[in-house]
């Protein structure tokens, strides 16, 4: 959990979840009043939704994704304050990855960073955030005068080739505090090993020693993995 | 008045042989006083039952549990996984339970603090299972009593399985707030630690500590 959530009061509005050969997490908007609201309903409901299909052979489309988040918009959005529930509870990034055939397939609504493991385990950090701010999903649902920009349909798509790439690990935009920073490659030997509970030790320890600046990462942060722990 | 095992943190489990995020600190401070006589092989069973329990369930890896008897010595050991447990029980003659709470007390707060910098997230219970009162601790009750206070505080589950009235009198004059009370019987004791594992489970799968209701499941 970030600092500054911490700081200010706020929740924890980052989550995710790894079904078969997807990892999926979504960022609340910390601007959101109860974003990890419709961040954790998104989620469980596309959970589900995975459950239905099969991910091995169908990839996920961007129709699937908005699927599900317009049922979470019709769970959430009362219409005579729709415009406040709509920033209150729906600003979200979405980071989805797929692993299937011989690819990885990653699709970013909004920002966040993805780590590309080489097949020579070399890693980089890409921080995806391709608009000025991030470009949530919700956006297309709304007439804001002032988000003229967003109004078209962009978001990050990429296909990996897994003759490249052994891993893409799928994180929130919390992650890019330590890029740069001098704890990069202890980072990195951590993902070379993928303990959950070493990598985790590794985050919450940073802010343990930075705690009297407000903490190393100010941001709540999420990382996916190890994809493929199987149901 | 010997204390052997003090506070040194190579007794403890280091941080490279765990593997998780969060773990269950249990300090279990078992009498061993003169009147626990007729209970030695009751206790040998019950003390093996309990750690067989913890090693049963998926919670093991997450639980370290920091055995220390007290008579008229006290003998502390570090906090290990559960396969360490040592299950031998024999006794001696006098209680100083004022004395192994402070002991207990210091060496808990100092590996919570040395695993936390590390980036574990802890919780913990303080633990003390007895069948009467203080009979030879330096240290006095009000001290004794401050230092589950401070516990109660700071968010440290304390528990207190009290076997027979003297002992539960002691309990609630020290300030526990969890105390089972535990008739003196073979078959109430067997059912007090048969709850007491349960209750450890119970606690390490809470996200927040059980301050008030660690025996209830």
């Amino acid at each position: 959990m970030g600092s500054s959530h911490i700081q200010y009061g706020i929740n924890n509005q980052d989550f995710g979840f790894e079904y078969k050969n997807i990892a999926c997490l979504a960022d609340g908007c910390s601007e959101g009043k109860h974003s990890e609201v419709g961040v954790k309903i998104f989620l469980k409901q596309f959970k589900q939704y995975l459950k239905t299909i099969d991910t091995e052979q169908d990839e996920i489309t961007i129709e699937d994704i908005k699927l599900i988040f317009e049922n979470v918009m019709q769970l959430l959005i009362s219409s005579d304050e729709y415009l406040d529930d709509m920033r209150d509870y729906l600003c979200f990034t979405i980071i989805l990855s797929q692993k299937i055939k011989n690819e990885w397939i990653v699709t970013v609504y909004g920002d966040g960073c993805l780590i590309l493991q080489d097949i020579h385990d070399e890693f980089e950090f890409k921080n995806i955030n391709h608009s000025s701010t991030p470009n949530y999903l919700v956006y297309q649902y709304i007439n804001w005068k002032d988000l003229k920009d967003y109004q078209n349909e962009e978001y990050f798509y990429q296909r990996y080739s897994l003759n490249d790439y052994k891993n893409i690990f799928i994180a929130s935009d919390g992650l890019l505090y330590i890029v740069g920073s001098i704890y990069e490659n202890d980072f990195k030997q951590l993902l070379l090993e993928q303990k959950e509970g070493k990598i985790n030790r590794f985050i919450n320890k940073l802010n343990y020693i930075y705690k009297d600046g407000n903490g190393f990462f100010k941001d709540d942060i999420t990382i996916i993995v190890n994809i493929e722990k199987g149901e | 008045m010997i204390i052997d095992g003090l506070s040194d943190q190579n007794e403890n489990a280091s941080i490279d042989e765990l593997e998780t995020e969060e773990v269950n600190l249990m300090f279990l401070a078992i009498d061993q006083s003169g009147s626990m006589h007729s209970y030695i092989s009751i206790m040998q069973d019950e003390l093996k039952k309990f750690k067989d329990s913890i090693l049963n369930s998926k919670e093991y890896e997450k639980i370290l549990v920091s055995r220390a008897d007290f008579s008229n010595s006290i003998k502390i050991r570090g906090y290990k996984k559960i396969d360490e447990f040592d299950v031998d029980y024999e006794i001696q003659s006098t209680t100083c339970l004022y004395d192994v709470i402070k002991e207990g007390a210091d060496k808990l707060l100092e590996y919570m603090e040395c695993l936390k910098k590390q980036g574990m997230r802890v919780k913990a219970i303080f633990a003390v299972f007895s069948d009467g009162c203080d009979t030879s601790s330096i240290t006095s009750i009000s001290q004794a009593r401050q230092i589950i206070e401070k516990f109660n505080q700071l968010e440290i589950v304390t528990v207190f399985v009290a076997f027979g009235n003297e002992a539960i009198n002691e309990a609630s004059q020290l300030a526990f707030r969890n105390i089972l009370k535990v008739g003196q019987t073979e078959s109430e004791l067997r059912k007090a630690f048969n709850q007491l594992s349960k209750s450890l489970i119970s606690q390490s799968k809470s996200v927040v500590p059980k301050k008030d209701d660690f025996f209830e499941l």
